[in-house]
């Protein structure tokens, strides 16, 4: 079964062929393709964020930006609430969220919550769906979200920027429910420095209306206790030595959430609230010490802190976690040679060490991890438009060394506007210090999930002088296996590899634009199919095998369409996600729904004192026909909210084009 | 002309694409059928599942023992018969008065429904994690209160809370035998005692092991008290067997570090004693000693309740599977052999006989 739907994709992909060649790969490799190296893997899609979306969520979160613009499949806990996404029916720990190379998964539980990511802080937001861990090491099974610093010393056309540079910029946003967030950045470079600050809040009371259907009669009831607050800052400072081919970097990023639980249908009042606290520091140094040799070093020291209080006089539940994490990776570039073998060759290898120590309040003791990681790369362009890859990586925890995995991609462009993308990947994740020491019935024994993922990707981008399509569609096979899972065993639950997961589809990633006068359209649209179900589980009279997994929708997917009329734009989107299981034997289940928002706004650039203004001046109303939907069973969401913002941008600097 | 020609093969390619992505989904299964009959005493028995924590989905079932329906289950009763969930972790139900007491302990509420034909009658708000109810009285109940350091009491003819006992810490199983109260906590390593006719506050306590869960009184008027131990203090549980009358502590049974035991039940004939400690263990209440094996074993199993029907030698045992799907019951005879299965909702926790 598994064989023919491959088989089938490829035949469907040989029948439309055409040639036509195009240069897509680039050999001299600088500050920003060191890091392409191991974080863009040709092989496989990378989703950025489209600027018409992005513009609409200038001080919002990450949940707000990839739920709202229905590029991923979210489990919001309501709106402030916690947030995690699934990409091909994987779960949330099997999707890393990178910042510039660091890991922010939480060595506990693997997770990250997308609701306390500002988007303000990023200039970059990507999600790489499909295995990835020979690249980025434990956890990336379904796929890795990538939170990128574009660098200084370029502007966004890729020109060379010459300080002295200033770039200022105010993100607000002020709507229902008493929300309202608030960022502002200043930035600037002289000489050898070059540094930004970011500051920003968010609060919101989230007391919105929803219908409450757990009532014979529904009724309808005001949100309570639902409360968030966050505020935070990152800093980066740029230093470049007077020795040209090296640059450091520094980066801060401290931030405190505050949020009150808020009861679910079923629940007359609910005490609980929750403190999140993190401080991450990171230096990179960068360095070219010829043309043919590119090295990057990192360094990172992260900690963690959650304060659960339950309320109603029950203990409170402190975790406290530390990450201290370094490494450093190397490329050579062979460069045009006359010998076949080394001609666009392109070695490259790296080493990781990561030590975690982690507590729990009387669940989890001080606990310790030391992790070596290493892997080597070799890549090489076999015309000048095709590159394949092969990356192994092997990891040693605590002493003891896991089994090897690695991936093969091939990219093969066959005409100007048509490639080919192919991967084969052998992934990991390692348990988290929950699943190894949680007292009790934490497995010290588990050994880490595997995955193998086969993909292909049809990449359709035919242009024209007004206009372009760029169509993307992938299909997926990914099998994982010692899937942890937390079962009874004896006395208490303890997680057990004993599950097995294959998951299956196809996504279709479209974007068309079309300039007709003055105007200006983009058609935006995302489709998922996911069939993710349980092979094996460790669980007598199961009725489970066979069957979705709980909250992965069978489709998913989303629409947006803009209409720009000189510095005007409309923009409405539309998601779709399909109904969800909510018990293993499916007789019960979260009905599908549909989720629409309209956007108006303005967009204004002017030139004045030597420097660049942009300003961005949006209305949102979200939820347009007010659907009352549930995300997850019985937390109620919003229903119509409106919102209105505005981001102002001044940058002032010398640009070099080459 | 080329450019529209381009633009053609593109449109064929992703409409070619979106076709061959037209596949099949999962189909919900069908629900059971409506719940339009009634329910003869002591043809059955109800079942509560508690349902998961946090997922609402606790429900109600009845096996029929007797009648047209024999061997039968009828599932989601609460909900079909009244239009609305039942709430979230169904925790306990008692019969008073001919009435069906369901505790709901996340939803800090205790439906009182019809047991003929499973109307809700009343709804009891106010309470702070209720975790079981007790009659004391012809007018008067008690119901234990995680999330309270007080015992709330209940006027039956009204079913509205009307009092407090304060406890001073939270309360979980509790048993009126002999004008007395006894009433353990989760919290504590005791077991506390009140006196009749008030029970107004604490009279003495006896110190058992942390986590008292569940107690019975067996055929001697001997009252036993199960507790699971503190992992966190490497505290073991125990079984304790107490004398009402003086009250004392007669009998001391410890578990190692490594046992959950909960859920003890008596025989209808109150000479053996029955608890889950992953498999299913049985002694007689003149044992002196644990019993060692397992009467039915845990093994691909997620036991979580045990029940006795009157009149027959058969054991009813709950099996929650993996927690996120239905539960089954099975029945075993005398000997220990299972002789039925059926699927009822999400863990069933509790056994009634009507």
């Amino acid at each position: 079964m598994k064989k023919s739907f491959i088989a089938c994709c490829l035949l469907v992909v040989s029948g439309v062929l055409h040639a036509q060649d195009t240069a897509v790969f680039h050999l001299n490799l600088d500050a920003v393709d060191i890091l392409k190296a191991r974080m863009e893997q040709s092989g496989v899609r990378r989703d950025i964020t489209d600027s018409t979306i992005a513009r609409l969520y200038p001080a919002g979160t990450l949940t707000d930006l990839l739920g709202g613009g229905g590029v991923l499949t979210l489990k919001s806990y309501t709106a402030g609430g916690l947030s995690t996404m699934s990409i091909r029916g994987a779960n949330s720990m099997q999707t890393p969220v990178v910042w510039n190379g660091i890991n922010l998964q939480n060595t506990n539980n693997n997770t990250v919550d997308l609701s306390l990511l500002p988007v303000f802080l990023f200039d970059q937001v990507a999600v790489q769906p499909g295995s990835s861990s020979a690249a980025w090491g434990s956890g990336a099974i379904g796929g890795v979200i990538k939170l990128t610093s574009l660098p200084r010393d370029r502007s966004s056309n890729g020109n060379y920027l010459r300080n002295p540079y200033l770039n200022h910029k105010v993100v607000f946003e002020y709507g229902s429910f008493g929300a309202n967030m608030f960022g502002v950045k200043v930035g600037g470079g002289k000489g050898q420095w070059t540094y930004d600050l970011k500051l920003y809040r968010q609060h919101s009371l989230n007391n919105f209306w929803f219908t409450n259907t757990s009532f014979a009669q529904p009724r309808r009831q005001q949100l309570n206790h639902a409360t968030m607050r966050q505020q935070g800052f990152m800093t980066e400072v740029y230093f470049d030595p007077k020795n040209p081919n090296n640059q450091f970097v520094l980066r801060m990023w401290v931030q405190e959430t505050h949020r009150e639980i808020p009861p679910t249908m079923l629940q007359s009042v609910n005490e609980a609230t929750q403190k999140d606290y993190a401080c991450r520091i990171m230096s990179e140094w960068f360095s070219f010490p010829t043309s043919r040799i590119k090295i990057n070093t990192r360094a990172a020291v992260i900690h963690e802190g959650l304060l659960y209080n339950p309320g109603f006089s029950q203990p409170i539940n402190n975790t406290n976690a530390w990450t201290y994490i370094a490494e450093s990776e190397m490329t050579y570039d062979f460069g045009q040679r006359d010998t076949k073998v080394l001609n666009n060759l392109r070695l490259s290898g790296g080493l990781n060490a990561m030590y975690a120590t982690s507590e729990v309040t009387e669940s989890i003791p001080h606990k310790e991890q030391l992790r070596m990681s290493m892997y080597a790369s070799i890549g090489k362009a076999l015309r000048e438009s095709d590159e394949f890859n092969i990356t192994v990586r092997d990891e040693i925890i605590d002493g003891k060394m896991i089994d090897p995995v690695g991936s093969i991609w091939y990219y093969l462009s066959l005409k100007k506007w048509l490639a080919i993308r192919t991967c084969v990947s052998h992934s990991y994740r390692v348990p988290t210090f929950n699943d190894l020491y949680w007292t009790p019935g934490g497995n010290p024994d588990l050994l880490p999930e595997t995955s193998w993922t086969e993909e292909i990707t049809v990449d359709v981008r035919p242009r024209w002088k007004t206009g372009y399509i760029s169509y993307s569609v992938t299909a997926y096979n990914r099998n994982v296996k010692d899937m942890i899972t937390w079962v009874p065993n004896a006395a208490f639950w303890s997680p057990l590899n004993v599950a097995e997961v294959w998951s299956r589809g196809m996504e279709h990633r479209l974007k068309y634009f079309q300039a007709v006068s003055r105007w200006k359209f983009t058609f935006l649209a995302n489709a998922d199919y996911v069939r993710s179900t349980y092979e094996k589980t460790n669980t007598t009279n199961d009725v489970s095998i066979g069957k979705q997994l709980i909250y992965v929708p069978a489709w998913f997917g989303g629409a947006t369409a803009t209409a720009q009329w000189k510095d005007y734009f409309i923009t409405y989107a539309h998601q779709y996600t399909d109904l969800r299981f909510t018990t293993r034997d499916h007789v019960e289940w979260l009905p599908a729904y549909s989720i629409a928002n309209l956007a108006v706004g303005w967009n204004w650039k002017s030139n004045l004192n030597g420097g660049v203004y942009w300003m961005n001046l949006f209305f949102r109303c979200n939820n347009i026909f007010d659907e009352q939907y549930e995300s997850m069973a019985w937390r109620p969401m919003p229903g119509r909210s409106y919102m209105i913002g505005f981001s102002i941008d001044f940058s002032k600097q010398k640009e070099i084009t080459e | 002309m080329r450019t529209f020609r381009h633009a053609s093969m593109a449109v064929s390619v992703i409409a070619a694409f979106i076709f061959l992505s037209s596949c099949s989904r999962d189909t919900p299964d069908p629900t059971d059928p409506a719940a339009t009959r009634t329910f003869t005493p002591g043809e059955g028995f109800f079942i509560l599942n508690e349902g998961g924590f946090g997922a609402g989905n606790s429900s109600v079932s009845y096996y029929a023992l007797a009648g047209a329906d024999a061997g039968n289950t009828f599932n989601n009763l609460f909900s079909q018969v009244n239009g609305t969930p039942l709430g979230d972790v169904g925790q306990s139900m008692t019969m008073i008065n001919n009435r069906l007491y369901v505790v709901v302990n996340n939803s800090s509420k205790i439906e009182v429904l019809n047991p003929l034909n499973m109307n809700a009658v009343a709804t009891i708000t106010g309470l702070a994690g209720p975790r079981n109810i007790l009659q004391v009285n012809a007018a008067t109940a008690f119901i234990t209160q995680m999330y309270s350091e007080q015992v709330a009491i209940l006027d039956l003819a009204s079913n509205t809370v009307t009092g407090y006992i304060n406890l001073g810490i939270g309360s979980e199983a509790l048993v009126l035998e002999q004008g007395k109260l006894f009433i353990t906590s989760q919290e504590s390593d005791k077991l506390y005692v009140l006196d009749a006719p008030q029970f107004s506050s604490i009279d003495s306590s006896i110190v058992i092991a942390p986590g008292g869960n569940s107690m019975v009184v067996d055929g001697n008027g001997k009252l036993w008290i199960l507790a699971y131990g503190y992992w966190a203090t490497s505290a073991p549980g125990g079984l304790f067997r107490v004398n009402p009358a003086s009250p004392s502590l007669e009998a001391s049974m410890p578990f190692t570090t490594f046992d959950f035991p909960t859920h003890l039940v008596a025989n209808p004939a109150g000479d053996s004693l029955f608890f889950l400690n992953f498999s299913i263990y049985r002694m007689s209440v003149n044992d002196a000693t644990l019993p060692a094996v397992g009467y039915i074993s845990g093994v691909g199993h997620a036991f979580y309740t045990i029940g006795f029907m009157p009149n027959t030698s058969n054991t009813f045992v709950g099996d929650a599977v993996d927690y996120v799907q239905s539960g089954l019951i099975f029945r075993y005879d005398a000997a220990g052999t299972q002789t039925d299965v059926d699927t009822v909702g999400i863990i069933p926790n509790n056994f009634l006989m009507y």
